[in-house]
C-alpha cells in the first residue's frame, strides 16, 4: 500500500487575490534566512517571512496590474514584472522599497521575463514591441544586446509565452504555435526549433546536466525533449496527465524532482530522471500559476512553494528525507 | 491359291497341335517350339513370314494374308489365352525347367497381343481361382501387363476412328476398330473402373501395392494423360480421334470415389496444357462433355474446387455449359441453390466461368437472378442453414462484381427491387449473422450497382465475414500460369533450408539484449523514489459528485444538467452497494428512473452502468426491485431494448444472488461486529489480556495432550444463508403471466420472438440460480409446462433459448424428481429433443439439441444408479 499523499507543511493565506507567481529568495540582510516573494494578480508584490509565516512588506507599482514574474536578485533589489508593461527593480532595506529602474516590455502578452545572472554580470529576456520579439537587456548598464526575432519569411510562432536560459549565450523560448525554439543570443539567430505541442506552449523547464527540457501546454500532454549534441531539440518522451492544462513546471536545484502545476488545480510530482509520477498533491481549489523549490535549507530541506488562483500559497517539503 | 476358309482349317489344325503338346509334352524344347509356333500365328507382333512360314503358305499377297491373320487371330487369341490359362499350373509350368525362353514366351501371348482380351482373361483367371500358383502368376502377368504401357495401347486404340466414319469426335461416332462389340467395351470399362476392388477381393491380404487404388488410379491416369496426347498428336494431324471411351472410363473413375487420384494427375498437366493450345482446349471439353451424366457433378465439383482461377475452367469447358443441358442444370442450379461449399474458390470459379465469355454472359444475369430471388425470400431466410445463406451471399457479391457498366445501368432497377424486398427480410431475422449478412450484401450491392447513387450505410462493424465480402466484388485476376507451375515444382522440389537459421540468427541475440539494457536501467536508477499513494488523482468534474442515494436520483432526473446526470450514473452502483438504510423505501423509484433513463448526453458506457447499478440495485434490495421489474415487463408503453433490459438485469441479479458472498447476513459475525463497535476501545484492551492467559492455558493443555488422530485440516466452509432462496419466486413467476396475452407494443407469440428467445434464456437462468430453492419444484413445472406448449416454435432463436431452458432445469431440480415427478415431461422432452436432432434444418439446433439430450441422460441415469 502507497503511502497517503503528503499534506503541505503550510500555507500562507494572507495574499486577497490570485496568487500569480512565487519565488523563493535570500534575505540580503543575513543571507542565510529564505524569505518568500509572491505577486497578484492585482499588481502587489508580498515579501512574506518563512519562519513567521505573515507577510513584511508590500510593494505596488505596477498600477493594479497583475503580476507575471517576481525574482530576487543577491543584493537585496527584487525584479518584479507586470501586465503594464513595466519591468521594475525594487531596492529594498529595513522596511524601505522603492523603484531603482524600470524596463518595458510588451503589455499585449503573458510571457513573464526571465534572468541569467553570474558573477555580478546579469541579462533579461522580456519580450518586446512586435510580434514575436524578445529583448535580452543586459542588467548592467541597461542596454538592449539582442533582438530575438524570427527572420522574415519564417513561419509564424505568435507570442512567446515563456522562456528559459539554458546559458548566458543560449535562450530556450516557447512561442504560442506550440514550437519551441533555441536561440543564440549574440547571433540572434534560431539554432534549432521543434514544434513539440499543437497548442500554445504554456512553460517550459530545462536542466542543462541531463541536457533534457521538459514544457506542458494546455492539452493533457507533458512532453518532454532533449537537445541532441548537433543542437537539435528532438522529443524523448510524453506523458499523460489525467487532466489537461500545465501552467507551472519547475525543477528541484538537485534535478532530481520534477513539479507540475495544472489547471485542474493539482501538483504532480515527478521523478526527472524517468519522469516516473511521484505523487499528486490536492490542497488548491484552482489552477496552480506558479511552483519554486528553494534551494537547499538547513534543518528543512528543500521547500516547494505553490502560488494558485484561490489566493492561497501553500508550501511544501517533499522527498527531502535522503532515505525516502 | 489357298481360299481363306483353307488357311483357316489349316491354321485350326495348327493349333490343335500346338495344344496337344502343350498339354502333353513334358519337354522344354517342346513346348517352347509350340509357343513360338502358336506364337507367329496369333500374335500381331510376329513378323508375317513366320506367320507364313506357320502355315506353309508363301503365295498370298499380303492384303489377304493380313485378313486371313485377323480373322484367325479374332476367333482363336481369346480361346487359346484361356486354354493357357486352363493348363497353367505349378508341375505344368515346371516343365520349362530352369530356361528363361518358355517364361518369355508365355508371358508373350498376354503382354503382346490385343491388350482388352488379355485383360479380361486374365482378371477372370484371378476373380475365379481360389489362391495358387495360377493366381499368382496371372496377378504377376497383369502387373507386367500395365507396366507395359497395354492399358496405353488399349485405350489409343479406342480413341482411334475407322477412316471410313465421317463425323469427327462426336460421341456418337464410337464405331472405334477394335472395342465395336459393345458388350466387350462396357466389361474393359467395367473391369478397368473396379480393379482395385476386383483385385482387393480375389486376393484378400496378399494384395500387392501396385493395385491398391492409391497406385494404381494415378498410374491409369497417367497412361490415360499419355493417350490424350496421341490424340493430340491425331488431331493436330488432321485425323480424327474419338474421347469417347476416355471420357467414360474417367467418368467411371470419378463414380467410383477415385476422383482426387485421377484428376489430381490430370488436372494440372490439362490446365498447362491448355494454356498454349487450342486443340487441347477442345480435347478438354470434349473429356468433360462426354463423361457420364452421373459423373459430372463429382468432375465439376473438382474441377471448380480445384481451379486456381476461373480463366482456366473456361478454357477447360469452352461452352459446354451452352451445349450439355445437364452441364448447364449443375452450374445455373445445383451448385448455387441446393448445395454450398466453404471454400471461397469455387463460386469464384463458377460465376467467372459464365461471366467470362460473351456467349455464356446471359446465363450469369439469370443466375443473379434467380440467387437473388432465393436469398430474398423470407422462408428461405428462416429455413436455410447458415452456411447455405452465407454461400449465397457470396455468390450474389460474385456476381455483382462481374457485372460490367452497361448491364448495371441496364438491370439497376429490377436487382435493387430484388435485393431490397430480401434485406428487409434478412433485418427481421433475429439472428445477428444473419441481419449482418444482409445488411453487408446490401451495401456491397448499392455501392456497385450506383456507386455515384445515394449511399446505403449500415453501421455495423468489420468482421472477417463482411471483409471477405468486400474482397470478393473484385473478380479475381489471372495469377499466372508461369508462376503457378513453378510453385507446384518448388513446392515438391525445394525443402529451403535457409529460412529457420537465417530468420532466427540475427534475431536471438538481440532480444536479451534489450532486456538486459532494461534491467540496467532498472537497476542504476539513484532516483528512486517512493510513489505516493495517487489513486484520487481522478478525472475533474465541475459538479458535485452525489453522496447520497437521494441525491444520485435527484442528479440522474436533473434537466440540462449533463454531467451532473453523468456523475451520478457513475456513482449509483457504488451507492447501492454501499447499501444504505433507506434504499428499501426509493428502490422501485431508481429502478423506475434508470429503466426509462436514456443516453442523452452520449456518456461512455452509458448502458454498462446503466445495467450494473439496476443490478446492483435487484441484488440489495431485490424484494422491490423485482416485482417492479418484473410488472413492467408486461406493461405497454416499453420498447424492446427496455424489456431486454429488464431481462438482462434480472438474469444477472439471479445469478449475483445466487452466489455464496462473504458480507451475507450470517448471524454470528454481526453480532461479533455490532459488540465490537459497541465499545471500541475497553473491549479491546480487555480482549488482548484475556487472551493472553487463554493462550497460555491453551498452550499447556495441549502440552499435556496426547492425540492419536486429528480432525479434519480445513475447516468446512462457513454457511452463509442463500439470499436467492426467498426471492426466486418473485424474479421468476411473474414473469411467466402473460406472455400469450398480446399488447400493442409487444407480441411474445408473433413478431417479437427475439424477446420470446430472451425471455426463455432468463428464465434458465433464474431457474438454474434458484438451484437449492425449495420453490425450485414449481418453477421447474412451470417452466417445463410452457416450454412444451412452444416446442415447435418456427424460430431457431426460440428453439434454442427453449433447450438451453430444458437443460437449466434438469441441472437445476433434485435429480430424483426428474425420474419421478416430472418423468412425463423429460421423457416428451428427450422426444422432442431427438426430432429436433433428426430434422432441424440448423446445424447449430442439432449440436445443441444433442448437448441438451446429453446433460439429460447423463443426470437421470447418475441418478438411477444411485438408486440401484
Amino acid at each position: 500500500m502507497a503511502r497517503q499523499s503528503p499534506d503541505p507543511i503550510f500555507v500562507l493565506r494572507g495574499s486577497n487575490h490570485p496568487v500569480s507567481c512565487v519565488k523563493f529568495a535570500q534575505d540580503p540582510s543575513t543571507h542565510r534566512e529564505h524569505f518568500l516573494l509572491s505577486g497578484c494578480t492585482n499588481g502587489q508584490v508580498k515579501i512574506w517571512d518563512l519562519s513567521t509565516r505573515r507577510f513584511t512588506l508590500s510593494l505596488d507599482g505596477h498600477h493594479g496590474q497583475g503580476i507575471l514574474t517576481v525574482e530576487g536578485l543577491t543584493d537585496g533589489q527584487i525584479i518584479s514584472h507586470g501586465r503594464d508593461g513595466c519591468v521594475h527593480i525594487w531596492e529594498v532595506a529595513d522596511g524601505r522599497y522603492d523603484i531603482k529602474t524600470s524596463f518595458t516590455s510588451a503589455t499585449t502578452n503573458f510571457c513573464p521575463c526571465v534572468m541569467w545572472h553570474q558573477h555580478g554580470a546579469g541579462f533579461l529576456a522580456v519580450s518586446g514591441g512586435q510580434m514575436s520579439e524578445v529583448r535580452v537587456i543586459s542588467l548592467k548598464d541597461h542596454q538592449v544586446i539582442a533582438k530575438l526575432l524570427p527572420p522574415d519569411g519564417h513561419k509564424s510562432l505568435g507570442m512567446p509565452m515563456c522562456m528559459k536560459f539554458m546559458d548566458e549565450k543560449q535562450l530556450l523560448i516557447g512561442y504560442e504555435d506550440g514550437t519551441v525554439a533555441l536561440w543564440d543570443v549574440s547571433s540572434c539567430c534560431i539554432m534549432s526549433e521543434s514544434k513539440v505541442h499543437q497548442e500554445p506552449v504554456m512553460c517550459l523547464e530545462y536542466c542543462s546536466a541531463s541536457n533534457r527540457g521538459i514544457s506542458g501546454s494546455s492539452t493533457d500532454r507533458l512532453v518532454s525533449w532533449c537537445i541532441t549534441p548537433e543542437g537539435n531539440i528532438s522529443s524523448y518522451k510524453e506523458m499523460a496527465l489525467t487532466n489537461p492544462g500545465v501552467a507551472a513546471l519547475t525543477l528541484r536545484a538537485d534535478s532530481k524532482i520534477l513539479a507540475s502545476g495544472g489547471w485542474d488545480s493539482r501538483i504532480r510530482v515527478w521523478s526527472w530522471k524517468k519522469l516516473k509520477p511521484l505523487a499528486v498533491l490536492t490542497y488548491h481549489t484552482e489552477t496552480v500559476n506558479s511552483l519554486d523549490f528553494s534551494p537547499w535549507i538547513e534543518g528543512k530541506g528543500h521547500l516547494m512553494a505553490a502560488g494558485s488562483k484561490d489566493t492561497h500559497i501553500s508550501v511544501w517539503s517533499l522527498y527531502n528525507d535522503p532515505k525516502t | 491359291m489357298a481360299s481363306l476358309s483353307e488357311i483357316k482349317s489349316t491354321a485350326q489344325k495348327c493349333l490343335t497341335g500346338a495344344k496337344n503338346v502343350l498339354s502333353t509334352s513334358k519337354s522344354a524344347k517342346e513346348l517352347c517350339a509350340a509357343l513360338e509356333q502358336i506364337a507367329n500365328l496369333l500374335l500381331q507382333s510376329g513378323d508375317s513370314s513366320h506367320f507364313k512360314d506357320v502355315l506353309r503358305i508363301t503365295d498370298l499377297p499380303s492384303h489377304d494374308s493380313e485378313l486371313a491373320k485377323q480373322e484367325i487371330h479374332q476367333s482363336n487369341y481369346v480361346h487359346f489365352l484361356n486354354f493357357l490359362c486352363n493348363i497353367l499350373s505349378f508341375e505344368w509350368y515346371g516343365n520349362f525347367g530352369r530356361s528363361q525362353e518358355g517364361n518369355r514366351l508365355f508371358n508373350k501371348f498376354f503382354l503382346e497381343g490385343l491388350p482388352q482380351d488379355a485383360l479380361l482373361v486374365l482378371c477372370g483367371v484371378v476373380q475365379n481361382s481360389s489362391p495358387s500358383f495360377k493366381q499368382k502368376k496371372c496377378v504377376m502377368l497383369l502387373e507386367e501387363f500395365f507396366r507395359h504401357h497395354q492399358l496405353q495401347a488399349m485405350l489409343c486404340s479406342t480413341c482411334d476412328v475407322l477412316p471410313g466414319s465421317t463425323i469427327c469426335q462426336s460421341p456418337t461416332a464410337g464405331s472405334s476398330r477394335s472395342l465395336a462389340p459393345s458388350g466387350q467395351r462396357s466389361q474393359v470399362m467395367t473391369v478397368l473402373a473396379t480393379l482395385p476392388d476386383r483385385m482387393a477381393n480375389a486376393l484378400k491380404k496378399e494384395c500387392s501395392d501396385f493395385f491398391l487404388p492409391d497406385h494404381f488410379i494415378p498410374m491409369v491416369a497417367k497412361e490415360i494423360l499419355q493417350t490424350l496426347h496421341y490424340v493430340y498428336e491425331k488431331l493436330s494431324k488432321s485425323e480424327n480421334a474419338s474421347l469417347q471411351f476416355v471420357s467414360e472410363l474417367i467418368g467411371r473413375l470419378c463414380i467410383q470415389g477415385h476422383t482426387e487420384r485421377i484428376f489430381g494427375v490430370l488436372l494440372p498437366q490439362l490446365l498447362k496444357l491448355t494454356a498454349s493450345d487450342f486443340v487441347w482446349s477442345r480435347i478438354a471439353n470434349r473429356i468433360f462433355a462426354g463423361a457420364p451424366e452421373r459423373s459430372l457433378e463429382i468432375i465439376l465439383e473438382y474441377l471448380l474446387r480445384q481451379c486456381p482461377w476461373y480463366g482456366y475452367v473456361s478454357r477447360l469447358l469452352c461452352d459446354a455449359v451452352l451445349t450439355n443441358s445437364k452441364i448447364n442444370f449443375l452450374l445455373t442450379n445445383k451448385f448455387l441453390l441446393l448445395r454450398h461449399f466453404a471454400d471461397v474458390m469455387f463460386p469464384q470459379n463458377l460465376i467467372g466461368y459464365l461471366a467470362s465469355s460473351p456467349t455464356r454472359r446471359h446465363l450469369i444475369l439469370k443466375v443473379l437472378r434467380s440467387v437473388l430471388s432465393t436469398w430474398g425470400d423470407r422462408s428461405a431466410v428462416k429455413h436455410t442453414s447458415h452456411s447455405q445463406h452465407a454461400y449465397l451471399t457470396m455468390v450474389i457479391v460474385i456476381c455483382v462484381g462481374h457485372l460490367n457498366e452497361a448491364e448495371k445501368q441496364k438491370h439497376k432497377g429490377d436487382l435493387t427491387t430484388l435485393l431490397m424486398g430480401g434485406v428487409e427480410a434478412h433485418l427481421e431475422s433475429p439472428i445477428l449473422r444473419v441481419r449482418r449478412l444482409g445488411m453487408v450484401a446490401a451495401e456491397i450491392m448499392a455501392t456497385t450497382l450506383d456507386p455515384s447513387g445515394p449511399k446505403l450505410t449500415f453501421e455495423c462493424e468489420e468482421d472477417e465475414e463482411s471483409r471477405l465480402l468486400w474482397s470478393l466484388i473484385k473478380p479475381p485476376e489471372d495469377p499466372g500460369l508461369d508462376s503457378l507451375i513453378k510453385e507446384m515444382d518448388e513446392v515438391a522440389l525445394v525443402p529451403d533450408p535457409r529460412r529457420p537459421g537465417g530468420s532466427q540468427d540475427p534475431l536471438d541475440p538481440r532480444i536479451p539484449d534489450a532486456l538486459n539494457k532494461e534491467e540496467e536501467e532498472e537497476l542504476d536508477s539513484d532516483d528512486d523514489f517512493e510513489p505516493y499513494d495517487m489513486s484520487h488523482d481522478t478525472k475533474v468534474t465541475k459538479v458535485k459528485i452525489p453522496v447520497y442515494v437521494r441525491d444520485c436520483i435527484d442528479g440522474l432526473t436533473a434537466r440540462d444538467a449533463p454531467e451532473l446526470t453523468e456523475a451520478s450514473l457513475k456513482v449509483a452502483e457504488k451507492l447501492i452497494r454501499a447499501k444504505p438504510d433507506d434504499l428499501k423505501d426509493v428502490s422501485s423509484q431508481f429502478a423506475a428512473i434508470l429503466l426509462h433513463l436514456e443516453d442523452q448526453y452520449n456518456t461512455d458506457n452509458f448502458r454498462y452502468l446503466r445495467h450494473s447499478a439496476m443490478v446492483a440495485l435487484a441484488v440489495n434490495s431485490p424484494l422491490e426491485t423485482s416485482s417492479y421489474l418484473t410488472g413492467e415487463f408486461y406493461n405497454r408503453n416499453y420498447n424492446i431494448r427496455q424489456r431486454m433490459d429488464i431481462l438482462e438485469v434480472l438474469a444477472a441479479a439471479a445469478q449475483e444472488l445466487s452466489k455464496p458472498s462473504d458480507d451475507g447476513p450470517c448471524p454470528t459475525a454481526s453480532m461479533d461486529r455490532s459488540t465490537e463497535l459497541l465499545n471500541p476501545q475497553g473491549h479491546g484492551l480487555k480482549e488482548e489480556h484475556e487472551e493472553n492467559w487463554r493462550d497460555i492455558v491453551e498452550k499447556r493443555i495441549e502440552s499435556k495432550t496426547r492425540r492419536f488422530a486429528k480432525g479434519p485440516s480445513k475447516p468446512a466452509p462457513s454457511p452463509v444463508a442463500n439470499r436467492f432462496a426467498p426471492m426466486a419466486g418473485h424474479f421468476f413467476f411473474p414473469l411467466l403471466k402473460a406472455y400469450d396475452s398480446k399488447l400493442n407494443t409487444m407480441d411474445l407469440l408473433g413478431s417479437d420472438f427475439l424477446l420470446l428467445g430472451r425471455l426463455m434464456y432468463t428464465l434458465g437462468i433464474i431457474m438454474y440460480a434458484a438451484q437449492n430453492a425449495p420453490v425450485c419444484r414449481q418453477m421447474a413445472v412451470s417452466l417445463l409446462d410452457l416450454i412444451w406448449s412452444l416446442r415447435y416454435h418456427t424460430e431457431q432463436y426460440v428453439r434454442q433459448s427453449l433447450m438451453f431452458a430444458v437443460s437449466m432445469v434438469t441441472l437445476s431440480v433434485p435429480a430424483h424428481l426428474l425420474v419421478t415427478d416430472l418423468q412425463n415431461d423429460i421423457l416428451e422432452c428427450r422426444h422432442w429433443l431427438q426430432d429436433i436432432l433428426e430434422r432441424d434444418p440448423e446445424p447449430e439446433c442439432k449440436a445443441l439439441a444433442g448437448q441438451t439430450l446429453m446433460v439429460i441422460d447423463s443426470t437421470v441415469s447418475k441418478e438411477l444408479q444411485c438408486k440401484i
